[in-house]
């Protein structure tokens, strides 16, 4: 199965001098650095440079689980505003995008609550009508490897709803593994849960997001 | 899930390790129902998979970079910049690090010698909908009927029905602490460290990575807040009116039963219950001892008892061994743990139930190794009705008495979420258990949940 490509700047392994490499170019320091130059020398390209290689990831993730812009928005300036506030506590022990992650998913959990989203809808609950034709004549016989599905704004809308179903901790697994393309393990630090029951979240929302695909007829 | 279907979506997610590939792919390309389930999930993981990526609108990221820019005004990150000179090591640092230095000194002294603090945190408790709270040593953590918890400590967790109790004591800080069941069923995984159990004067040593099932099934009775949660759990009839006449204000008279028919035991379970539903569901369960309500009288008809003997006090504790290795003892007695054992107030009945049916409830809290022994076992999206009154034969929804399911009854008549129908098959403190028609496949459907703590 081909994997994703993902357009996130590879992370380096930071450096442990303590000094950031003021020498290279930003685009070529580590997280740690930029955040260091940040704020040591009051640097803003540097944060501006960690902020633009991490915006897709932050972003993709929130609006995934919230499944709304504007919160999403709102969580992700928060997201960055607490990794200014909390750059003291961060150390290059744990990657950059995995305390990032962290913060994120802690404030959008927080949003969940605000609003008493907590409680999904049943994804089982509904009986499919008429779209299951439409969906069915659009999606038989498709390569499962061809873009050309992405076009469909309908089925992009389906499974939009779908993820949105899926309870939070495999909502959360499934978006970060198929979606930001991560590791079990670094999913696994930052759900804070064991790797066998993340991998098992992460079957589990596919094979209830598939079934309810599958309800809509993409067999 | 069943195991195929599993297999089929680690082998098209790529999770599968290399040395299963070539097996699961054999099976795969030999049944032609297997390959047309694969080439569906494949065209439903692209599916998934062909959500574009979100970014951020540029604006959004305009009004960080704006607020850094005001960053460095702030005092905190005065602080975070400041660059410490030798000068202002001496002066101003050191005369803190000193301090600090004997202040850490004096804590830890009263730490050594001085008596735990009450707020120790020794563990976390998280409900199902992921709110949490810290455990202190000593606690008693309880789970409401419909709302089942897990407790997670540095080295493991445990799981708690929905109905159980446990007690949680600190062994210090490198140690798991040590767990007393008060009451219900619990599973504990033991994933990195020893841990010890009790219940009923049992104890369990379990090893690393040993999962343990245990069901102590004993005496309790709680009606709170006005019957959203109602547990009553082998209680005397004579007792259950005098908590239902407290918590509900009612005035039933038991004066009229004779004593042995008074100290008959009852079960059953239930949320959002009001008085009349409550009265319906306790005759309900004493009806078996020949008890019916006659106004706010318990009357006794003799001929009419369908139990005669009183057996449910035969099975007290069952513990299961699900995983790894585990020791058990009484007194001095010591033994390996067998796959499961049950105790009665006379002894002890090795392999007396089945292991699945005692943790069936925590297949959905998300536990691999539960998972893992339960393939064909869902849980169900939906939770049962408030008001719904799970007793130990029947589960009787709010609707009525005509929406009363019977325990192994011959109909697929249980309406569950998507169409499907369910045979009742199980009944927990929690929930209830459904055998799908046509299908191997169990759903097990929750109790409907109440506030947690």
């Amino acid at each position: 199965m081909a994997k994703r490509k993902i357009s996130v700047a590879t992370e380096r392994v930071p450096r442990t001098t303590g000094k950031p490499d003021t020498a290279k170019p930003l685009v070529e320091c580590t997280d740690y650095d930029l955040l260091k130059l940040f704020v040591k020398s009051k640097d803003h390209a540097a944060f501006e440079t960690l902020v633009n290689r991490h915006r897709r990831q932050v972003y993709n993730f929130v609006f995934k689980m919230c499944g709304k812009a504007e919160a999403a928005e709102d969580i992700f300036q928060e997201t960055f505003l607490r990794v200014l506030k909390n750059a003291h506590t961060y150390t290059p022990r744990a990657k950059f995008t995995t305390w990032c992650l962290q913060i994120a998913r802690n404030l959008t959990l927080d949003y969940f609550k605000r609003e008493g989203l907590r409680q999904h809808a049943s994804i089982d609950a509904g009986t499919p009508g008429n779209e299951e034709h439409s969906m069915a004549s659009l999606l038989q016989g498709i390569d499962p490897e061809s873009h050309e599905i992405i076009q469909n704004a309908e089925l992009i809308a389906e499974v939009r709803k779908g993820l949105q179903s899926l309870p939070e901790n495999q909502r959360e697994a499934l978006v970060l593994r198929m979606y930001e393309d991560m590791p079990y393990a670094e999913i696994s630090e930052i759900l804070n849960s064991p790797e066998g029951t993340v991998k098992y979240w992460v079957h589990e929302a596919v094979n209830t997001l598939a079934r309810y695909l599958e309800r809509r007829g993409l067999k | 899930m069943d195991r195929h279907r599993e297999k089929l979506i680690a082998l098209v997610l790529g999770d599968l390790q290399p040395d299963e590939i070539p097996g699961v792919e054999a099976q795969v390309s030999g049944d032609v129902t297997l390959q047309s389930q694969r080439d569906s999930l494949q065209r439903q993981v692209a599916a998934m998979r062909a959500l574009p990526d979100d970014d951020i609108p540029q604006a959004a990221v305009d009004r960080v970079l704006e607020a850094a820019r005001h960053f460095h005004e702030e005092p905190e990150a005065v602080q975070l910049a400041r660059v410490i000179t030798l000068r202002t090591f001496i002066n101003v640092y050191l005369p803190r690090i000193a301090a600090a230095a004997l202040f850490v000194l004096m804590v830890g002294y009263a730490v050594h010698y001085l008596p735990a603090g009450p707020e120790a945190s020794v563990a976390t408790v998280v409900a199902a909908d992921g709110n949490g709270w810290a455990v202190t040593d000593g606690d008693l953590v309880e789970a409401r009927i419909g709302s089942p918890l897990r407790i997670r400590f540095q080295t493991g967790e445990l799981l708690l029905d929905g109905g159980a109790a446990v007690r949680v004591s600190a062994q210090g800080p490198y140690k798991a602490p040590q767990f007393e069941v008060d009451r219900g069923r619990v599973v504990v995984d033991a994933a990195r460290a020893p841990v010890q159990l009790s219940a009923a004067g049992r104890s369990l040593e379990l090893e690393p990575g040993a999962v343990v099932a245990l069901d102590l099934d004993r005496e309790h009775a709680r009606i709170m807040d006005g019957g959203a949660v109602v547990e009553i759990q082998r209680t005397a009839i004579e007792d259950v009116v005098r908590a239902a006449n407290e918590a509900y204000g009612m005035h039933i008279d038991d004066s009229l039963l004779p004593d042995a028919v008074k100290r008959r035991r009852v079960t059953f379970f239930g949320t959002q219950l009001g008085k009349r539903e409550f009265a319906d569901s306790f005759v309900q369960a004493a009806s078996v001892y020949g008890v019916r309500l006659s106004g706010n009288r318990l009357l006794y008809e003799a001929g009419t008892t369908h139990r005669v003997d009183d057996t449910e006090f035969d099975t007290l504790l069952s513990v299961s061994l699900l995983n790894g290795a585990a020791e058990i003892s009484q007194g001095n007695t010591r033994q390996a743990m067998p796959a499961s054992i049950a105790f009665t107030r006379d002894g002890a009945l090795p392999g007396a139930e089945r292991p699945e049916r005692t943790f069936v409830w925590a297949r959905g809290m998300g536990n691999a190794v539960v998972d893992a022994k339960l393939r064909n076992v869902s849980t169900g999206d939906a939770t049962l009705p408030a008001g719904s009154v799970i007793h130990p034969d029947r589960l009787v929804l709010p609707e009525g008495s005509e929406r009363i399911f019977v325990l192994h009854g011959p109909d697929f008549n249980f309406p569950l979420p998507g169409g499907r129908k369910g045979r009742l098959v199980g009944l927990l403190s929690s929930g209830a258990e459904f055998e799908l028609e046509g299908s191997v496949t169990r759903v097990f459907v929750p109790h409907s949940s109440v506030a947690t703590r």
